[in-house]
């Protein structure tokens, strides 16, 4: 026997060995799991509700606050990045959970860095005052358009072995909607107000929820 | 697998009866221990279940159930689940069902050594070296780049190697 083959034949030998009885034994939890639940849920489906939901929110909020313009340097650059922003909002809802993956939800996260950058350039520069607290209730509000969307994130996760980047993604998923509604009802147009309290919020959000999954334990251990 | 996705049991039958050695035996090298391995063993197959909506139709399906096996073997390693090695740098107790060995003072001292790597460097060099799986299948499943997959085996096996010195080669 070679050297390789010795080392082959010692990790194998770790590895233990079962008869075929007691192997099947260890079947029935599955099989029961399998009785309860013939069908299955494709994965994209949570990503569909969770995009319905954002979308059904985003505009919601969107209608039931008062609409400025001031915030915006031009008309065309308002309705232009609420298109981009609805575009993250679908792509993202479906890539933060698709199997595989791993170069899409980094695009996706380089996704929501253009889309923020484009609605900086588009702002109009325009300050109404007020103090640090309307700011806060801006990213209050984003919070609160978001809490329905972050809490299905952190549920659909549950289903899988969800890694950190499913999760951040997911949460700036969870954020579009607000960042929506605020890029529609904020008077506010100066670049240190939108970066602080429209677009901080969504990381930050993202960042919460990690840590809320991490604690949580997993249904299934499915990549 | 696609009957088995569908919901037929038989199909999973045939998937299980063709898999959970080879995973049984994966989890034990991963865990050091008999019991846990089989507490795995039965985790994973419920999350092949449960998780059937996530497999990628056309994958093979080997890699994905030996992705599933270590995701829980690390989850439950974290939460506490199962001992690897003693604080005072003992093994958990030899398992009484372990076969006839042709070196047993090797199988003892891999045994030591795989408890000792860290645990992603243990896992790279399982299922690359020993269950044969590419550094891409790999990677694709535990969410890492292929060259990130090969640094952990590369350095799990040269520590490999420093931990068996003098009884391996």
């Amino acid at each position: 026997m070679t050297p390789d083959e010795k080392l082959q034949a010692a990790v194998r030998a770790v590895g233990g060995e079962r008869d075929a009885g007691s192997l099947e034994a260890l079947k029935a939890a599955a099989h029961a799991e399998l009785q309860t639940s013939p069908k299955v849920r494709a994965w994209w489906v949570d990503g569909v509700v969770l995009l319905a939901v954002n979308v059904a929110l985003g505009v919601a909020a969107s209608m039931m606050m008062s609409s400025h313009d001031v915030q915006h340097a031009a008309s065309w650059s308002k309705y232009a990045i609420a298109a981009c922003w609805f575009v993250f909002m679908a792509v993202a809802s479906l890539a933060w959970l698709r199997p595989g993956g791993g170069a899409l939800r980094w695009a996706v996260a380089g996704g929501f860095i253009v889309v923020a950058l484009g609605t900086l350039a588009g702002l109009s520069g325009a300050d109404p005052g007020g103090s640090f607290w309307n700011g806060v209730s801006c990213a209050i509000a984003e919070c609160k358009v978001a809490a329905i969307p972050a809490i299905l994130v952190v549920a659909f996760s549950l289903r899988f072995a969800a890694r950190p980047m499913h999760v951040l993604v997911g949460g700036l998923a969870a954020a579009s909607g607000g960042a929506v509604a605020l890029h529609f009802h904020c008077p506010n147009g100066t670049l240190a107000h939108v970066a602080m309290f429209h677009l901080l919020p969504a990381l930050v959000l993202g960042v919460v929820m990690l840590g809320v999954r991490r604690f949580l334990p997993s249904r299934s251990y499915v990549p | 697998m696609e009957r088995f996705i569908d919901g037929d049991s038989a199909a999973f039958d045939a998937l299980f009866s063709r898999h959970v050695a080879g995973v049984r035996a994966h989890l034990q090298r991963l865990t050091g221990s008999s019991a846990a391995a089989d507490d795995l063993t039965q985790v994973t197959f419920v999350s092949v279940v449960r998780g059937r909506g996530r497999f990628q139709r056309g994958a093979k399906v080997r890699p994905w159930l030996y992705a599933i096996a270590t995701n829980a073997a690390r989850d439950l390693a974290r939460r506490g689940k199962f001992e690897k090695v003693t604080a005072e740098g003992e093994l958990p107790d030899q398992e009484a069902d372990a076969p006839p060995l042709r070196d047993p003072g090797l199988e003892k001292a891999v045994r030591a050594a795989l408890a000792q790597l860290p645990d992603a460097q243990r896992e790279a060099i399982l299922l690359h070296r020993f269950e044969g799986l590419s550094f891409a299948e790999i990677a694709a499943h535990v969410g890492l780049t292929e060259s990130a997959v090969k640094v952990r085996a590369h350095r799990g096996y040269e520590r490999l190697r420093e931990l068996l010195k003098g009884v391996w080669p």
